[in-house]
């Protein structure tokens, strides 16, 4: 009797574990008609209405979590469009972005739909990816941008969005020492901090606890200076170019030096979160490097700090035409999934091609969209973002570099850590970074 | 005898004559195969796919130049065990980890057992001491982790501003030395609890009158904590020290939610640089042949600890 009562308990305990197995993998209809979708990272994503019939499927992967209300208002209004295609937006962090992804290429459960930037990235994804030429939505962006991602002859991704970053500056505080412009050179950056400090008003603040943000976003004007950037990163790791020499590199090091000198003293310690809190807070004159990206935030944390912020060019030397502010741009790509990638660029030709998928991305995510015959209004990308494509528009922007091999990224990110850190020199640093390059041979 | 009584022992005469089954093994596994599989199934099934697959995995993937995403994969033989005996940011990282590991082991075990054994004694408030204690355990790392971040960067500045000492004037998170001791002062604080708790049940599992007899014999607090406690709590102590030498070793996310390696990768332990190798810098290959060395040092370490600890339990 007893072995018949385990030999039952034993097979409801296997029919659990297969059952259990079987849930796991799969797609819950809810009391509503709604399905829950469980992504791999723990976010839970929800597609409204999943009625009988085979209906296409697209399934969204993106970043800017800080969309999640665009993001939805895009689905919900291509749904209503087009009722036989279901699209389902995944949101994760974006410092995890690619690991998850990594997760879901391991699971065999690739979203149809991601987000690229070009470079080693799009390059390392490029053989899942599926060429976008045939794309209306090209023809009304911006070239030179859109050019960013022909990979072998085939776009690899559409552009999506475009942030700007340089030096933010709270108007305020210049304007008591008598300044009603951000400084234009190294000089002025240097004069204006000894203005601020006679006038006993703060100065500013730099978020060097990670060394990531200068190689991501500073180191690029260095290479852009030149007519053949990747070129030039060839000849450094080859040795033939040496970067201890180098008028841009050492522009860099001399605006981090001033950063130390004038800014907080606590600069390695100090993280881009803590930093956007002070300008929040409005505590500094300056911020050493910040963007367009902070504008959702200041509209909900402190919205009158719209009329005195002013995003500035990087001030590495004292000739000001060569200042510029920089610039990023993110694209969406198509993955080759069990899906049909056309549903999938249908959806991105009508996201970032139609009025209507622009206006939500311009309104409702404050995104500064790259469609040439599309007029943003300042209310709603933010007084940065409209500085910022000023800037761009005169030719005073430079495009991130996004061809660093990763190990040379990382270990560059260390060796600035340690200069701003105190525990090594210009010169350490130009010898790290040149090692770095040329053991990445 | 009553007629009940007479049948009572008609039964019980029957089943003293019935013949002993004999016990086999193989028919025995046989019979109940279904039911083992029943009730081991679910678990034999996650460590199978949760554990030993993805070691069997990572052991191939050593001996490739895999970069985690392309199909195409290169075997290149030991190449990555000997680009490992030249990549100081490894060697670095597992210093970092030992040191951390000794640090936070002596401390966690010396703090937890001197705690434990003062909650022993019939205090007043020890309920609410030993919850006290326990509750930083319940956050776990990652929320720890900022909280400190905030003490570190926020609070202690402030304290050390209003009072000028030294100790809060530090730049706490800033330097290799006080990140390093930043991390191992939240991890010790963190686990405190825990190892106390396992500490409370080895002592409240030591027979009163074995501490009886050494009093009446005449036995000093000091001699009966080393010649009676201690040796009666050695499994306990072989059991914290395991669970201590493997819970350090893994350290991740405190480490990446309060220096996240930094300053300049000194606090970087070896899980984030095996991390880091594996994902960030897309070496899927190198990573693997990291983490089966990592794995390799682990189970050396706790090897030699639970021999030498065992030998010296004693049974009652």
């Amino acid at each position: 009797m007893k072995t018949i009562a385990k030999q039952i308990l034993a097979s409801m305990l296997t029919a659990a574990t297969v059952l259990s197995l079987a849930a796991c993998s799969g797609v819950s209809a809810g009391e509503d008609g709604s399905n829950t979708t469980v992504s791999m990272n723990g976010s839970q994503t929800t597609s409204t209405d999943s009625s009988d019939g085979e209906k296409a499927r697209v399934v969204i992967f993106s970043k800017k979590r800080e969309w999640e209300e665009g993001w939805n208002q895009l689905r919900d209004r291509y749904m209503e469009l087009h009722p036989d295609t279901e699209i389902v937006v995944n949101l994760t962090d974006a410092s995890t972005y690619y690991d998850v992804l990594k997760g879901y290429q391991a699971a065999g459960d690739l979203p149809d739909i991601i987000q690229t930037v070009p470079g080693t990235t799009l390059s390392l994804w490029q053989e899942h990816l599926v060429p976008l030429n045939d794309l209306e939505v090209l023809d009304q962006m911006q070239q030179d941008i859109v050019d960013e991602y022909l990979v072998d002859g085939n776009y690899l991704g559409v552009p999506l969005f475009m942030e700007l970053h340089g030096v933010v500056y709270n108007m305020d505080y210049l304007n008591q020492i008598g300044m009603d412009t951000t400084p234009t050179t190294l000089d002025e950056f240097i004069e204006m901090n000894e203005k601020l400090i006679e006038a006993g008003l703060p100065t500013g603040i730099s978020p060097w606890k990670s060394g990531g943000s200068i190689v991501g976003h500073m180191t690029a004007p260095i290479f852009s200076s030149h007519d053949d950037p990747v070129g030039y990163m060839n000849e450094i790791i080859d040795g033939t170019v040496s970067i201890a020499d180098d008028e841009q590199w050492n522009g860099l090091v001399d605006y981090l030096e001033a950063t130390l000198k004038y800014g907080n003293a606590d600069a390695i310690n100090t993280d881009s979160t803590t930093e956007r809190n002070a300008l929040y807070a409005e505590e500094y004159a300056w911020y050493a490097h910040d963007g367009s990206w902070l504008t959702p935030a200041i509209k909900s944390t402190n919205p009158d700090l719209e009329d005195h912020i002013q995003l500035g060019v990087y001030p590495f030397t004292n000739d000001a035409s060569k200042n510029k502010i920089g610039r990023s741009t993110q694209s969406l790509s198509v993955m080759s999934t069990n899906n049909d990638p056309e549903d999938a660029k249908a959806f991105l030709d009508w996201m970032l091609g139609s009025d209507e998928g622009c206006e939500i991305l311009v309104g409702t995510c404050n995104a500064v969209i790259l469609r040439s015959d599309y007029e943003m209004d300042a209310e709603d990308i933010g007084t940065l973002s409209v500085q910022g494509t000023e800037y761009v528009n005169n030719g005073q922007s430079y495009g991130n570099f996004r061809n660093l091999p990763d190990e040379v990224s990382t270990g560059m990110s260390s060796a600035f850590e340690k200069f701003l850190g105190g525990v090594s020199d210009r010169a350490s640093l130009f010898e790290e970074i040149q090692s770095l390059f040329e053991a990445s041979k | 005898m009553t007629a009940a009584a007479k049948k009572r022992a008609v039964i019980s005469s029957g089943r003293a004559e019935r013949p002993r089954e004999s016990f086999s093994p193989k028919k025995h596994w046989g019979k109940n195969l279904l039911v083992e599989l029943g009730f081991l199934g679910i678990i034999l099934l996650c460590f199978l796919t949760v554990k030993i697959l993805p070691f069997l995995l990572s052991f191939g993937y050593a001996f490739t130049d895999w970069n985690g995403i392309s199909s195409q994969i290169s075997f290149t033989g030991v190449d990555n065990y000997v680009q490992m005996l030249a990549d100081k940011d490894f060697w670095n990282s597992l210093w970092f980890t030992l040191r951390f590991c000794g640090c936070s082991i002596l401390l966690t075990n010396v703090l937890g057992f001197f705690l434990a054994f003062c909650l022993n004694k019939p205090l007043r408030m020890r309920g609410i001491l030993r919850a006290g204690f326990y509750i930083p355990n319940v956050l776990g790392g990652l929320v720890l982790g900022f909280i400190w971040q905030f003490i570190f960067t926020k609070v202690f500045p402030a304290i050390g501003k209003a009072t000028g000492i030294g100790f809060f004037n530090l730049m706490w998170l800033g330097t290799p030395a006080t990140s390093f001791w930043g991390l191992v002062m939240v991890d010790v604080w963190c686990s405190l609890g825990y190892y106390m708790l396992l500490y409370l049940a080895g002592l409240s599992a030591i027979p009163s009158d074995c501490l009886e007899a050494a009093h009446i014999d005449g036995a000093g607090g000091w001699q009966t904590l080393t010649k009676v406690t201690l040796p009666l709590l050695m499994p306990t102590i072989t059991r914290c020290l395991f669970l201590s030498i493997t819970s350090s070793f893994r350290v991740y996310t405190l480490n990446m939610s309060l220096t996240n390696g930094g300053p300049y990768l000194s606090s970087e332990a070896i899980t984030m640089n095996i991390y880091r190798t594996a994902f960030t810098e897309n070496q899927m290959g190198y990573g693997s042949a990291k983490s089966l060395v990592f794995m390799l040092i682990v189970v050396a370490i706790t090897g030699i600890q639970v021999a030498l600890t065992s030998r010296k339990e004693v049974s009652m």
